[in-house]
């Protein structure tokens, strides 16, 4: 039973969380959400490592750049890092870029077409979709249904990928939150049907009753990963949302962990 | 875990039955409902339930409150611990004298909790305007609930916090639930913390009290007498809002406050006779 003790229940499993992330932020107040805290309630339910974007570098180019390496070396033995690429600032963004991924903890690049209010579509895309798949890294993108109340997220629609896909087949994306909301968290799966270097996460408030079956009916477990989006949504619910799901115990294990640890070449 | 987790008993206020048209999904017909309510009492010690109806809130709520009190009087309903939940009729807006006597009669035929829906049934929730209705209310101690999405009016997030303030404030023994639904306007703001703050009936239900450690840290605040368990079914599964009071990092104590003792207290309240 999921509702039983969470830590009994995820204790042989190899749990990789890939969508974290820390730091204060403009908007969110969390009274206990210190990285310490956040770090330490991972670890209590099993996490052996966790890929984290700062909420400072999806919101400054400059205090971002600053503060990932920083919390990168605090929790060293336990992150790794998204660096954020931000398409507003091209230039700097690609350059400082260049410098991060010599670093060893930076497994991938995180975007935010929303976020930043850019389609990734946008000529100010072009150079890095080409040097990101050049250098064969992971890229982490947020992705939702446009038909919702919140206009900026008309920048993330899942599809507007297709044709970047399209033109870098190497590319590895990850549509983080699967599309989001409604029938877009559906569509998706049509899209990993046909590009088999796409991946999703279902990170964040995305629980609908069903929908992790239907992927791994449709597309297997592969390329399925497990991101809680921390400190957003509490690492409980994402938990027992997969403890709970009706699939193999092997398919969990992928999700939970396996195939990040493939993706993203890490160590354990 | 402990001897008392395994024991602790739950009282879900936001259970969801009935034809719901937009999506086969989300629907749970009648003839399913005391199967599922069962099913969740065995499993999940859920042993109480406030259960709404889809026809209520799609249709017409007085036709749909007619039928949940058709249900609630079933042995099944009854064996599955099934109270209803009312949804506010608008004939009550044209003849406001008789709801005194509809409300008690709807109470004494198993409803526990008036679920106001403002922006989708049309009518209005403000102080001044719906102040008969609070009275009577108020003078029974019968609880309501409201959802985050009904307070957002505008479509903007621009949610009417300082509202609730008021008829909280004005009505104090009128127990005020809010629920998120498929907000996220429950999580990572401060309104809820000076709402919490400036008031004494308001309470929050937790199935969307997603953020990190935020039923822990609302318990810390305020004190977990002010969170009451829902688990918003179908639309969310019930096994992680029970998993999370379960998983909390709060004593005993307090996850069976939030789990049913703080709902089951407000229902003894009302003082309908």
């Amino acid at each position: 039973m999921v509702t039983n003790n969470l830590e009994n229940l995820i204790r042989d499993f190899i749990i990789v969380d890939t969508h974290v992330h820390l730091g204060p932020l403009s908007n969110l107040y969390m009274p206990s959400g210190s990285n310490s805290n956040i770090i330490k309630l991972l670890k209590k339910f099993g996490v052996k490592k966790a890929i984290c974007a700062t909420h400072s570098s999806l919101s400054t180019v400059n205090y971002g750049s600053v503060g990932l390496p920083s919390i990168l070396e605090e929790y060293k033995d336990f992150l790794y890092g998204y660096f954020v690429f931000n398409p507003n600032f091209e230039e700097i963004s690609l350059k400082t870029l260049e410098n991060y991924l010599n670093k060893d903890l930076i497994v991938g690049v995180k975007i935010h077409p929303s976020w930043h209010f850019c389609y990734p579509f946008d000529k100010k895309y072009e150079k890095f979709w080409d040097f990101i798949t050049e250098r064969q890294i992971p890229v982490l993108t947020h992705s939702w249904n446009p038909n919702v109340p919140n206009k900026a997220q008309k920048y993330s629609d899942p599809f507007f990928f297709e044709d970047i896909i399209k033109k870098h087949p190497g590319l590895r994306l990850i549509l983080a939150h699967a599309g989001g909301r409604g029938e877009m968290l559906y569509k998706v799966i049509s899209l990993l049907e046909n590009y088999t270097n796409l991946y999703v996460d279902f990170a964040g408030d995305i629980f609908v009753p069903g929908l992790i079956e239907e992927y791994v009916k449709r597309v297997g477990s592969q390329r399925l990963l497990f991101g809680t989006d921390m400190p957003w949504v509490d690492i409980r619910f994402q938990l027992a949302n997969v403890m709970n799901l009706d699939i193999d115990e092997n398919d969990k294990r992928n999700i939970l962990g396996l195939n990040a640890i493939k993706l993203f070449n890490l160590k354990i | 875990m402990t001897g008392m987790e395994k024991n602790i008993e739950f009282f879900d206020i936001n259970f969801w039955f009935g034809e719901n048209y937009i999506s086969k999904k989300y629907t749970l017909l009648e003839e399913n409902a005391a199967k599922i309510l069962l099913k969740r009492k065995i499993e999940n010690n859920v042993n109480f339930t406030l259960i709404s109806n889809f026809l209520s809130y799609f249709y017409s709520p007085a036709v749909g409150n007619d039928l949940t009190s058709e249900l609630i009087k079933k042995d099944e309903f009854k064996e599955a611990g099934a109270a209803g939940t009312l949804l506010m009729e608008h004939e009550w807006f044209y003849h406001p004298d008789d709801f005194e006597n509809w409300l008690i009669k709807r109470n004494k035929s198993g409803f526990k909790l008036l679920r106001l829906f403002p922006k989708t049934h049309k009518y209005p929730f403000e102080l001044s305007l719906f102040a008969p209705f609070y009275e009577i209310l108020n003078s029974y101690n019968f609880p309501i609930m409201i959802s985050i999405d009904e307070l957002d009016i505008t479509g903007n997030k621009n949610i009417e916090w300082d509202k609730i303030a008021e008829i909280a404030d004005m009505y104090e023994n009128m127990p005020i639930i809010i629920e998120g639904g498929q907000s996220k306007e429950l999580m990572y703001n401060c309104f809820l913390l000076a709402l919490l703050n400036n008031t004494s009936n308001v309470y929050i239900e937790t199935h969307n009290l997603l953020g990190f450690n935020q039923i822990e840290d609302l318990a810390d605040f305020k004190g977990s007498d002010r969170l009451i368990f829902g688990s918003y079914y179908p639309f969310f599964d019930d096994n992680l809002a029970v998993s999370r009071i379960i998983n909390s990092n709060l004593d005993d104590k307090d996850k069976a406050k939030i789990a049913s003792i703080n709902i089951k207290r407000i229902i003894d309240n009302i003082i309908i006779i």
